[in-house]
């Protein structure tokens, strides 16, 4: 029994270090869930065979309660000239880039969350709003988000957005593979509903990789042989398929170390001087964990 | 009596077997409709489906373009969109330099040609991802050529859409396609290419001489062309050495070796003409198709100018002399060979020296 209540100590004033030392991302909130199952879905992004058609951008609207306009308004491709990021009413946008190689099949590439297995996000969230889901889904709570917005310094592809034109109750904004509406009762994502081409195909995440590789394998003209998302930032479940240079398509070049241990640094380094409110609401709280634990042991 | 013991044995065992595999089969989660074509297979008539994509061995059933359906209605995904006229016949008949029907119907196995839905599931969440759903295939397969040659991949091309009436009678009807027919395409008499060869930079081409004298088909040279070829103003002529050279050299790599001058010159150049290789040709060589003589695998075997190295059945009682365009009189007919063509020189003119003296040819000729 005393050895089962020194470990609770140990854990419990491991807590209180972590809240006073600034909260330490992944003890702060143990309660978060993060879950890197073994057959968790993903998408394979050929950029290949997409057409920059639009018609995901569409769908992504359209699932997430954003008014979508006309779906004809997607065909003017007057929008390529630029290089559009994901908006607070855009999860998801499609970029143009020629490929001087090839110069009549330019690269159409679509840019949302990568949804990585090791979240920087999740980490960077003070209040543990952020989860990854057993699909593989990296989603976040409105309820619990306080509009820090570390998130979307932590996040190393800049996806989540804020809505910064609201004076009342900002909310973070980012695609959630559909968790809601359609993923979490076992659903395909709109987009992939939509995309008329199947550039994207949605499926266990190990899967994908067997099939991007052998694409890759088969057409090895085709493609670069290089599966970006199956080690960046330690893998992500958006899989990206293409046939010129992922930095020349903006994709970020990024080290396999999954990118929280830089957000902790981060944290580190703004919380070493102060106390925020929420490091010490859980420190009280793990106080009170901690009284609480004791009285149970006893009672045992 | 143990002989047949262990017969019966055997037997019993492999009935019981046989009754187990059967029944384990027909009870496994999938649906009898995705192996069998009809819905009672029997052990006699198992009314299996091809299974696709296990042998690519390619279409085996050949037909032409006419026999295959003119005009195809896509509609089995149709929601948003309405249903795709194909003009499937054009197609194929288009289709014809740059991989004919394999272009499209690509892994089809040994027998008849399917159709896409054959192999590709209209469902989004399949057990085999690497193989494209329906709606995938489809736009994969039209759009990866549309989207190179007209650069037009906005819906409407194909597609009327389900809410727009006006658009329903351009697209959507049948009967507007229907005897569609792609423009003949023109062949060029010769082609004269300005290279970036320097000091030979002119290649002329005849194109007329390839496709009609020396005996080509269309594809033995247009294999893998696309609507590009033609349509497309925006494609620039490939820069690349190899590229240009490549349909060349297919046939006259052993010509050429390191012979620039093969095809390149300073100038427009000339036909080919037989006598140019030392041996004009005459009366019955002259109406002949290059391969009579030079073999039919168009690599063009060159030949001596000895009779026999063609006519190899030719002796003295059988050949013709008629052929050679003189009709020997009955005196001369009966004569061997060697008396008037010296050594059997028979591409030498013959001489009459022999026996009469003064007498030359063909100046004076044995027959006419
Ligand atoms: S719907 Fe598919 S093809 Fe169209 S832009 Fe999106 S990913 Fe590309």
């Amino acid at each position: 029994m005393g050895k089962q209540s020194r470990r609770d100590f140990l854990k419990t004033s491991g807590l209180i270090g972590a809240g006073l030392s600034g909260l330490s991302s992944k003890k702060a909130h143990s309660g978060v869930k993060k879950i890197i199952a073994d057959d968790r879905m993903g998408v394979l992004v050929d950029t290949t065979l997409c057409i920059g058609c639009r018609r995901c951008e569409y769908a992504c609207k359209g699932a997430h309660d954003i008014d979508p306009g006309r779906i004809e308004q997607y065909d003017d491709r007057s929008v390529f000239k630029e290089m559009r990021r994901p908006q607070y009413n855009a999860y998801t946008v499609v970029n143009e880039y020629t490929d001087p190689e090839n110069p009549d099949n330019p690269s159409n590439v679509k840019v949302q969350c990568m949804h990585c297995d090791h979240p920087a996000c999740l980490s960077a969230c003070i209040v543990g709003a952020f989860s990854k889901e057993e699909n593989g889904a990296v989603i976040w709570d409105e309820g619990k988000c306080i509009g820090c917005r570390y998130c979307m310094i932590a996040c190393p592809f800049q996806i989540p957005q804020f809505e910064y034109h609201k004076a009342l109750e900002p909310e973070i904004r980012k695609c959630d593979l559909c968790w809601e509406s359609r993923t979490k009762d076992g659903g395909v994502p709109a987009c992939v509903e939509i995309c008329p081409m199947e550039a994207l195909v949605y499926g266990k995440r190990y899967e994908l990789l067997q099939l991007a590789h052998e694409r890759i394998e088969k057409n090895p003209e085709r493609y670069l042989d290089h599966v970006y998302g199956e080690n960046e930032v330690g893998g992500t479940s958006w899989l990206y398929l293409a046939a010129q240079d992922f930095t020349k398509l903006d994709f970020p070049q990024l080290s396999d170390e999954p990118a929280p241990g830089a957000s902790e640094k981060l944290q580190h380094a703004i919380f070493s001087y102060f106390i925020p409110p929420a490091s010490l609401f859980a420190l009280l709280g793990g106080i009170m964990w901690i009284n609480r634990k004791q009285n149970t042991t006893e009672e045992e | 009596m143990k002989p047949l013991l262990i017969i019966t044995f055997i037997t019993l065992v492999s009935a019981s077997l046989w009754g187990q595999t059967t029944k384990h089969h027909a009870s496994m989660p999938i649906k009898c409709s995705k192996c069998h074509t009809c819905n009672n297979p029997t052990y006699l008539d198992p009314c299996l489906k091809v299974c696709p994509d296990f042998k690519r061995a390619g279409v085996s059933v050949r037909h032409t373009a006419d026999e295959a359906p003119e005009i195809i209605k896509i509609d089995t995904l149709a929601n948003v969109y309405q249903a795709s006229i194909f003009t499937h016949k054009l197609h194929a008949e288009m289709s014809a330099m740059s991989g004919g029907c394999s272009l499209c119907h690509h892994h089809n196995p040994p027998g008849p040609i399917l159709q896409c839905s054959d192999c590709h599931q209209a469902k989004i969440l399949r057990d085999d991802l690497t193989k494209p759903g329906l709606k995938g295939a489809y736009h994969q397969q039209c759009l990866n050529c549309h989207k190179s040659w007209s650069h037009a991949n906005n819906c409407e091309v194909c597609h009327a859409r389900q809410t727009d009436a006006e658009q329903t009678a351009s697209t959507a009807d049948k009967e507007a396609f229907k005897g569609k027919e792609h423009p003949e395409v023109t062949e060029p008499e010769k082609k004269v290419y300005q290279t970036g060869f320097e000091s030979l930079p002119v290649v002329t081409f005849y194109h007329d001489d390839h496709a009609h004298r020396f005996g080509y088909e269309c594809v033995d040279c247009h294999k893998n062309e696309s609507c590009r070829r033609c349509h497309d103003t925006l494609a620039k002529p490939s820069e690349f050495k190899e590229d240009v050279h490549e349909p060349c050299m297919a046939c006259h790599a052993e010509a050429v070796e390191n012979k620039c001058t093969v095809c390149h010159a300073k100038t427009e150049q000339g036909r080919f003409e037989h006598a140019n290789v030392g041996w004009p040709l005459e009366s019955y060589h002259q109406t002949l198709h290059c391969q009579s003589c030079h073999g039919v695998d168009k690599t063009f075997n060159k030949l001596n100018s000895n009779c026999k190295s063609c006519h190899k059945d030719w002796t003295p009682d059988n050949f013709n002399h008629t052929v050679t365009g003189l009709r020997l009189d009955e005196v001369h007919a009966s004569f061997d060979c060697k008396l008037c063509h010296e050594n059997r020189a028979f591409s030498e003119n013959a001489s009459c020296s022999n026996c009469h003296e003064g007498y030359t040819y063909p100046a004076q000729k044995p027959g006419n």
